[in-house]
């Protein structure tokens, strides 16, 4: 395996280009696991924390939150401007891994890895975020319905890079994210869901809400959105019991586990977006 | 393939040629002989070969060595003090994980250490909470977690 640190994205994009087989490597957390236990085998590892300077930010600019790729989630965590709409991000930030795999694991790799239960995946997805990417052809940008392909496969080509991600900043807007798990501190979602409530008028809501670790991709589930909007939490519960097929590969529980919880725990989601809709 | 890097370790400069694939792990116990550093599960998920990169605690078994060119890390061995006449002086948060018996099997200690003073560096006077939420990543398989939390605690009374 070769090891390269480019010192430029052009640079990163050539390197990724002449190297068939090779990986960008940020902050380590999934590419060297999964390179220690055999799973992936590349010919190269392609180094981006040179380009920190120019993709490690967050910014707030007409209604939207950019933010960088090689932003840590250790930065998320403790930054003091992040707005309240989007508080659904800190929530992510503060069970993902632990201290120390937050000082490493970037908002890039997390979505990059592609894993159907990643903290930010649904995160991003609920908030209808857009995902920047670079290539030799310039650039791009997908939503994240479109960037999620299936388990560990995302919609970038050979030589992409993500750049970021923007982030629309809703008025009357809020934002929860909530994981089941087994253990608070250093474990992955058994299942997760992030939810965007936005007060349309006095009466009506409109809501956003996408699961992890229910599919072989984080998705939106729009019959669910609706049904939420009425808060009709039975018929949610009814409705992920009766549609949802999680994969039985899952290593963290069964099917049917995932099934059940679904629904309670889009229900508890909302209910803390609706809180803090209400500030 | 190899790779040149300059690393500072326990305030020594090292220039070493590394495999690419070597972990930093790997450097400081096999190359530099630093053993306190251990390796337990290996990807990243128990904390015991924690160390210090630039001031933040990081895990050396899922860094590569080349990642790590003009860092300063600091190593368990590196958390005490050889003074002129020879002896050790260990650090307040070696000291009271002594005092407290905050060991049984031990393998997991240089992590929890390492973490802690890195912990007691930002923190003159942490809460139960954020101790435990700090090292939530380490894990004691001996199940000891009274015990260093009060060591935790009495380190950083005796740090104020």
């Amino acid at each position: 395996m070769r090891y390269f640190a480019p010192a430029s994205l052009e640079e990163a994009i050539n390197i990724l280009l002449e190297h068939e087989g090779a990986i960008i490597l940020a902050g380590g957390t999934d590419v060297m696991v999964e390179k220690r236990s055999g799973k992936i085998e590349p010919s190269a590892v392609v180094d981006i924390k040179k380009l920190e300077g120019e993709l490690r930010y967050m910014r707030l600019s007409d209604d939207r939150l950019e933010i960088g790729s090689l932003t840590t989630i250790t930065d998320i965590l403790h930054w003091g401007k992040l707005p309240h709409e989007v508080t659904s991000l800190k929530d992510a930030a503060r069970v993902f891994g632990c201290h120390e795999i937050r000082n490493r694991a970037t908002i890039g790799g997390n979505i990059a890895h592609a894993s159907p239960g990643a903290e930010f995946a649904s995160t991003l997805l609920a908030l209808d975020a857009t995902v920047q990417l670079a290539g030799k052809d310039g650039k791009r940008e997908l939503s994240m319905e479109d960037f999620f392909l299936g388990p560990g496969k995302a919609n970038m080509e050979r030589g992409e890079v993500i750049t970021g991600f923007s982030v629309p900043l809703l008025s009357g807007s809020s934002s929860c994210y909530m994981r089941a798990s087994r253990v608070d501190g250093m474990d992955l979602a058994i299942i997760n869901c992030a939810i965007r409530l936005q007060d349309l008028d006095a009466e009506n809501l409109a809501v956003r809400a996408a699961f992890g670790a229910v599919a072989g991709k984080p998705i939106r589930i729009v019959e669910a959105e609706k049904l939420l909007a009425r808060e009709d939490f039975e018929g949610v519960k009814r409705l992920l019991f009766d549609t949802l097929n999680p994969r039985a590969t899952s290593l963290r529980a069964a099917p049917m586990s995932k099934k059940l919880l679904a629904g309670n725990l889009a229900e508890d989601t909302y209910k803390i977006a609706k809180e803090r809709l209400a500030g | 393939m190899s790779v040149e890097i300059k690393i500072n370790v326990n305030n020594r400069d090292y220039r070493l040629i590394v495999d690419e694939e070597d972990t930093l792990l790997y450097v400081l116990r096999e190359r530099l002989h630093l053993t306190g550093t251990k390796e337990g599960c290996g990807n990243g998920e128990c904390g015991a070969c924690a160390v210090l990169v630039d001031g933040e605690p990081v895990r050396s078994c899922i860094i590569l060595a080349a990642e790590m060119n003009g860092k300063n890390i600091v190593t368990v061995e590196g958390l005490s003090k050889v003074e002129k006449d020879g002896t050790v002086k260990l650090s307040p948060i070696q000291e009271s994980f002594i005092e407290e018996g905050a060991i049984q099997c031990g393998f997991c200690t240089p992590g929890f250490v390492v973490a802690s003073s890195a912990l007691l560096e930002k923190t003159k006077d942490p809460t139960d909470e954020e101790i435990e939420e700090y090292l939530s990543g380490h894990l004691c398989r001996c199940t000891g977690y009274a015990t260093i939390l009060k060591a935790v605690r009495k380190a950083a009374e005796k740090t104020r």
